[in-house]
């Protein structure tokens, strides 16, 4: 049968069948075999309008475009009704709805035999003013999930459980706005250090609350004075301040953390006063090795360093390199040549160190040399290079590098410079 | 080692070197100290030689520390070496040009003394500046 | 220009912008007149803006894979069924990633003129797409 015959077809179903209810004229548009989703043969097509017309009874679909070749037909559709009861399990009484959909379908002998939905659900769903089952479900899933962050993690002090209850993404957002991209091991890190320091601390939960994937958390934080908080020496004085915390989970685990604590109130109890605003360490580390990770992920394809340098770069960044001072546009013009150069370009850290803003990483670099490179046509040699390079942290980003490569032994060994000589 | 006193460790470590001090900075290395750089790992003799051969080759050598970082039990010097070329350097004859260039040291401390290192050195900007390398391109 | 090498076209884009990130194919095959809105929300409107959204796309999930389930061309239209795939792992139109893994099916209808793209019309199960990605949609 002709893509002609099957357009008319189809659009017979739309405006016999769906809009006007003549149920009869199934048999005769719709295989015997036909399949969509749940729904099977001519019965399951019957139930299909009902459901349409039973939640909309003035409902309207309209064929705004067909696409067809061979037995295969494709529509779009827009449909407008005015709900009376629910459709799909949601309540769209007395709502005007109107949305589009597309379909797909598989003919077979003049008759539709498959149909595949395309549909903008959520649309449907906004207008009903409902919000989806799943995203409501969830809440109760979550609040219990902090819950246990709390009770286990916090205050019995089991950190093993965060591989559990937290993204290794985790991402923990200060009171002032600034991200720390510290992920689940910085996290773990920054545990253990409170809880030497705190040895008896105790988190309570006065009140939670849930919305959307969000949790919101008060309560009150004590505990005793045993170890270095903030750089202060042990005071053996008991405090207890109050804190509002924010997670974010998905599916299962706590993505991030906003904390918004009364420390003030801590150092006073404590008779001492607050340091000076402090670096975290850990969290510096963690953006530089996400650096890496991120660098490392880039395998010759250059568009990946706009998610790279967007996450992790502050635009005022400055390379201190042996030829100048680059700006963050110059940078990049050279990742774009190294990084297509030496498409398998990895660079390991061998290690690393923090101190104050700065971050130090002993690193090796390996690469084989697939493109041009600095006037150097590609060789297809392989390099292995070691680098250290201070890395400083402002904000959450990285502002500043000054990077030591040891060009003269990677460029020996890419052939471009005959080695020296040596006593 | 508190971070401050192994900042310090380093300021002397330094300071010995500027003042040719070799007693100074035997006692400032442990006997088995480790120095890892470019390609080669030294014992102390071999790190020592190395450091009289630069003393021959620059006798007006100066390192100038721009950056000290530290970090539980070890330190990072980010620091230039500037110096005239007036003896023989790597099979390189005296060409009375002057050195300027930036190296990083970390070194790895215990018991007050450092007992292990990794040196990275712009030795291509040095070969350069001394006429052994042609100036390409900047990088 | 005939259905085939429209076809062909469409595929190339898939292929080769979608899944490997050559954004040249797009010069190649689309209009300067070009638009496209998607029902997520996205809007591009020449080939530039397109090659943006598209980097996006790869950037929000590197792993991005597009499989072609079923193409069919109709005159100056050709449309595609696809199997959207990939894992969240980079920030998407200022959403942090939540790291996981997306297969949304969908459908494509472009039209074609001279052998370039002018417009095209996308359908796919929005709802869906949010709760696989773990985010909540814009303005909810």
């Amino acid at each position: 049968m002709s893509v002609e015959h099957n357009k008319a077809n189809e659009k017979r179903l739309y405006d016999e069948v769906y809009n006007k209810g003549n149920l009869s004229l199934i048999p005769e548009l719709v295989s015997p075999d036909f399949v969509s989703g749940n729904n099977k043969g001519h019965e399951g097509y019957r139930q299909m309008v009902i459901a349409w017309r039973a939640a909309m009874p003035d409902i309207r679909f309209t064929i705004d475009e067909m696409v067809g070749e061979g037995d295969k037909l494709v529509y779009r559709l827009s449909g407008t009704g005015t709900g009376v009861s629910s459709l799909g399990g949601v309540d769209i009484t007395g709502k005007k709805m109107s949305w589009t959909q597309a379909i797909f379908t598989e003919y077979k002998d003049g008759k539709v035999a498959k149909g595949v939905n395309f549909m903008d659900t959520l649309s449907l769903f906004r207008q009903a003013g409902v919000v989806p089952p799943a995203f409501a479900q969830a809440q109760e899933a979550n609040k219990a999930l902090v819950r246990r962050y709390f009770d286990e993690v916090l205050n019995k002090g089991n950190a093993a459980l965060l591989d559990e209850l937290m993204a290794e993404y985790y991402v923990m957002v200060r009171a002032n706005g600034e991200i720390d991209n510290q992920g689940r091991e910085g996290n773990k890190k920054m545990f253990a250090q409170t809880r030497a320091s705190v040895p008896d601390l105790h988190v309570n939960i006065d009140e939670m609350l849930a919305d959307g994937d969000k949790v919101v958390v008060s309560g009150n934080w004590e505990g005793t004075h045993t170890g270095l908080i903030g750089g202060i020496p042990p005071t053996g004085k008991r405090f207890k301040y109050g804190y509002t915390a924010t997670y974010r989970v998905v599916e299962g685990k706590i993505v991030s953390g906003k904390i918004v604590a009364d420390q003030m109130s801590m150092y006073q109890q404590l008779g001492v006063s607050p340091p000076a605003l402090t670096q975290n360490q850990e969290a510096n580390k963690a953006l530089v090795r996400r650096f890496f990770e991120m660098a490392n992920h880039v395998k010759g394809d250059v568009s990946r360093l706009q998610a790279l340098v967007k996450e992790l770069i502050a635009p005022e960044y400055v390379v201190h390199t042996p030829s100048g001072d680059w700006t963050l546009e110059q940078t990049l013009q050279m990742w774009n040549m190294v990084f297509t150069a030496f498409p398998d370009m990895n660079e390991k850290i061998e290690d690393i160190l923090a101190e104050g803003d700065r971050v130090v990483t002993r690193s090796t670099a390996t690469g084989t040399h697939k493109g041009a490179f600095q006037g150097m046509p590609p060789s297809g040699k392989t390099f292995r290079m070691s680098e250290v390079v201070v890395f400083r942290v402002a904000g959450g980003k990285l502002v500043e590098e000054w990077p030591l490569l040891d060009q003269l032994g990677m460029l020996q060994q890419l052939g471009a410079i005959p080695s020296v000589p040596s006593k | 080692m508190s971070i401050e006193q192994n900042k310090a460790l380093a300021r002397r470590i330094v300071e010995a070197f500027n003042k040719k001090d070799a007693s100074t900075l035997a006692d400032l290395f442990g006997p088995d100290f480790v120095g890892h750089t470019v390609g080669k790992d030294l014992t102390f003799e071999e790190f020592q030689k190395n450091m009289i051969a630069l003393v021959h080759a620059f006798p007006d050598y100066a390192m100038t520390i721009e950056d000290l970082i530290a970090e539980d039990d070890k330190f990072v010097a980010r620091w230039t070496l500037t110096g005239t070329h007036k003896g023989e350097f790597m099979g390189i004859p005296a060409s009375g040009k002057r050195i300027d260039v930036s190296a990083i040291t970390i070194r790895r401390v215990a018991g007050g003394k450092c007992v292990e290192g990794w040196d990275i050195r712009d030795n291509l900007k040095m070969m350069q500046q001394l006429g052994a390398v042609p100036s390409g391109p900047p990088k | 220009m005939s259905t085939e090498q429209n076809k062909a076209g469409q595929r190339r884009v898939w292929e080769e912008a979608f899944n490997r990130g050559n954004l040249a194919v797009i010069d190649e095959y689309f209009a300067p007149e070009y638009v496209f809105r998607s029902p997520l929300g996205m809007e591009a409107k020449g080939p530039e803006s397109f090659k943006q959204m598209v980097t996006m796309m790869r950037t929000a999930l590197p792993d991005l894979h597009v499989t072609i389930d079923d193409m069919l061309a109709d005159g100056d239209k050709v449309m595609t069924r696809f199997t959207f795939a990939g894992t969240f792992k980079g920030e998407m139109m200022g959403i942090a990633p939540t790291g996981r893994k997306i297969n949304v099916a969908g459908m494509l209808i472009s039209r074609w003129a001279d052998g370039k793209e002018v417009q095209a019309w996308e359908s796919l199960d929005t709802l869906a797409f949010y709760q696989q990605l773990g985010i909540k949609p814009p303005g909810s």
